[in-house]
């Protein structure tokens, strides 16, 4: 029998689990019910548990305990002493609060069983802003302050007594802390403030000399003396940063918490998987987040598209593939009624739209919401629609169209540029044109393909394009015909020219694409469909074609992509059917507007993505 | 790199996602302004939070009153409450 190696080149990777999604970074949890900073907790990231705690806006602390499902944040039984800055150790549903301030500092011990608490063992010295590990019946609490001042002793609790074991190098308060009894960690700590690192065996402090990438202190942290991540802390701001720790040295981790870091920050969970909470920058909307980490330092390995995998556990062969995914979203409507041949300018988070039938305004997208731009000076009331346009919201311009779109139509050779607030007049149109016609390109390299002109003695049906420099029209290479109601997309020296009405033949839609290099035209692959009035966006190596009408009665949904050689139909359809609409974007982000009368508000926005899938071979 | 302004109220899980912040940046500050990376990806997560956008100035304004706000609760605070944590420092927005 053939080797895979035999057959591919490469030998098959044994793993005993599929590979996983590369994401690492914080996703924001629930909301903490009673908002709260200085608080301790213990668990895991999807079964925590967050205890005591201070509020600096009334002054107050707080014997609120709360467990979190990786979800939702719930109440639960109450500390008997309202404190914060305790140490935490332990499961949800076996932990241990101990020490903290009232003021003053408390030794008091407090065991959690899931629902309430009840007392154990006292700490031998009273302190708060200690470093704490491990569990419930085995934890560890070090060094803090006291009111003798800051502390290197350390402690160890069995579930019923906390007794005296090795001090620590520095007296160090607010540390970043975790692992278990007898391998913990402690990084960073005032006062003053440090990145010092230390470790502690179960007997013993050392001092790695790896220290922190940034000094600071209140300090969340997750994980192992071997594998840890710390985040959050003062000095701030931003108090977001977060370093993983291999057991060797410190990193900058690049996935920064977002809003619930700051001074007194705590965390749970692991490395890999995190919870942050109670953080100052947090603690007055109760912030939370979490941390997950699927990167091959877990042991996993990370999906990739092509690759070849034999699972040893379920004694499967499997390959990731890859599908296209169109999802289609409504974004903000458009502030002008939408109607008839608009026209559309820069990209999706710098767009404009302008002009339609009727109307002579202009719409300014920023990617979320559209603000008025400039009128196009004399043209209300019949408006302009229908003609070339391109450029970018602040420096558009569009050309030619239809002054009046009641039979018979007006056309016009007019140009008019766009500075980012006014609309003003420049060169005419070679050839006067009543629309029908795209264009693609800058201000000052604008071309613009065919179009229907009615003002004789120019041709009804002019075969070549105009080209634009930013003031002055000239004429341009020839099509093999006159095209109208086409999509032309790209730039001025690589753009495509797709499909539309040709005549003499008025009112059929055809599938001819050709693609123009600055010089020439050259008739390309066709599209899927025949197709006139679509929309077309994006470049010569990728665009799409959206909507229209297969002939003058028959709606098409589908989009179809280029590649750069051929046109194939896309992931999905435009919902909601749009013929000689507007549209701004590439290939794979790109909105929709128009293409109504009477016109519509409604805005489609096109997001094109990918989800990987993972297949098992199967034998037939 | 260009920054967008909102104000939104973060409902909690999932109002930012990891796959989310890996398209953009994001950063909460006081008085739920964020600053959100501009492009198309954060657009599409104002427009998802229902943020609402301000200028940079608007949006400065509102963290200078919340940070204020707290600067003046820290100063109220006795000496021995001070020791617990640091004043409040300004805030400049990216």
């Amino acid at each position: 029998m053939a080797e895979y190696k035999g057959i591919k080149g490469f030998k098959v990777q044994s793993l005993d689990a599929d590979p996983v999604p590369a994401v690492a970074g914080w996703t924001s949890g629930g909301n903490q019910t009673s908002f709260r900073t200085m608080q301790a907790g213990a668990g895991t990231q999807t079964a925590a548990v967050a205890f005591g705690g201070y509020s600096f806006t009334t002054s107050t602390n707080f014997n609120t305990t709360e467990e979190y499902d990786g979800a939702t944040w719930t109440s639960s039984g109450t500390l008997g002493t309202a404190r914060r800055e305790m140490g935490g150790a332990g499961t949800q549903t076996a932990a241990l609060g101990f020490g903290g301030r009232v003021p003053p500092d408390q030794a008091l011990t407090e065991e959690y069983n899931g629902s309430t608490w009840t007392s154990g063992g006292s700490l031998g010295t009273a302190r708060a802003y200690m470093g704490d590990a491990g569990t419930q019946t085995a934890a560890l609490g070090f060094g803090g302050e006291s009111p003798a001042g800051v502390l290197t002793s350390t402690e160890e609790y069995d579930g019923a007594t906390w007794t005296s074991s090795g001090a620590m190098p520095v007296a160090k308060y607010s540390m970043g802390s975790c692992g278990t009894q007898t391998a913990a960690l402690s990084g960073g700590g005032a006062n003053p403030i440090t990145a010092i690192t230390m470790e502690y065996n179960g007997a013993t402090w050392t001092t790695n000399p790896a220290t922190m990438n940034s000094a600071r202190y209140g300090i969340g942290a997750a994980g192992t003396q071997t594998a840890a991540l710390f985040f959050g802390g003062e000095p701030q701001p931003p108090g977001n940063e977060v370093e993983s720790w291999d057991g060797t040295s410190w990193s900058n981790n690049p996935a920064t918490l977002t809003s619930s870091g700051g001074g007194f920050t705590y965390g749970v969970g692991t490395n890999t998987l995190a919870l942050s909470f109670s953080g100052s920058q947090g603690y007055l909307s109760g912030a939370t987040e979490e941390y997950t980490d699927y990167s091959p330092y877990t042991g996993q390995t990370v999906e990739n598209v092509g690759q070849v995998w034999y699972n040893t556990t379920t004694k499967a062969l499997k390959y990731t593939s890859q599908t296209a995914v169109g999802t289609w979203a409504t974004a903000a409507n458009i502030p002008s009624a939408g109607n008839n041949g608009m026209g559309g300018a820069g990209t999706l988070t710098a767009g404009l739209a302008m002009g339609g039938y009727a109307l002579s305004s202009s719409s300014e997208y920023d990617g979320a919401a559209w603000t008025a731009g400039g009128t196009i000076p004399g043209t209300t009331p019949v408006g302009w629609s229908g003609g070339t346009s391109g450029g970018t919201q602040t420096a558009a311009v569009i050309a030619g169209g239809s002054l009046s779109p009641s039979s018979p139509y007006n056309g016009s050779g007019t140009t008019w540029n766009y500075d980012g607030s006014t609309w003003t007049t420049s060169g005419s149109l070679v050839w006067i044109n009543r629309g029908m016609q795209g264009g693609s390109g800058t201000q000052t390299a604008m071309l613009s393909g065919t179009g229907y002109n009615d003002y004789a003695p120019q041709p009804s049906y002019p075969t070549n394009s105009q080209s634009y420099d930013g003031s002055v029209w000239t004429t341009s290479a020839s099509l093999p015909t006159n095209y109208v109601r086409y999509n032309q997309f790209g730039t001025y020296s690589a753009a495509g020219l797709a499909t539309g009405s040709k005549n003499p033949s008025p009112g059929s839609a055809f599938s001819d694409f050709n693609t123009f290099n600055g010089t020439a035209w050259t008739a390309g692959n066709p599209t899927v469909s025949n197709r006139q009035s679509g929309n077309g966006v994006g470049t010569l190596s990728a665009a799409t074609l959206t909507g229209g009408y297969s002939d003058p009665s028959t709606a098409i949904s589908t989009m179809e992509e280029y590649d750069g050689t051929s046109w194939a139909n896309g992931p999905s359809n435009i919902p909601t059917h749009i013929s000689e609409g507007g549209s701004i974007g590439s290939a794979s982000v790109s909105i929709y507007y128009g293409g109504q009368t009477p016109g519509t508000l409604t805005v489609q926005e096109y997001t094109k993505g990918y989800v990987n899938n993972i297949q098992t071979v199967t034998v037939s | 790199m260009a920054y967008k302004y909102c104000v939104a109220t973060n409902w909690g899980k999932d109002f930012f996602t990891a796959r989310e912040r890996m398209n953009f940046h994001l950063s909460g500050h006081p008085g739920n302004v964020w600053v959100v990376g501009d492009n198309l990806y954060g657009a599409k997560w104002i427009k998802k939070v229902n943020g609402v956008s301000k200028t940079k100035d608007e949006a400065q304004a509102i963290v200078d009153a919340e940070v204020l706000k707290a600067q003046q609760a820290y100063d109220a605070l006795t000496d021995e409450e001070k020791l617990t944590h640091q004043r409040p420092t300004n805030i400049t927005l990216k």
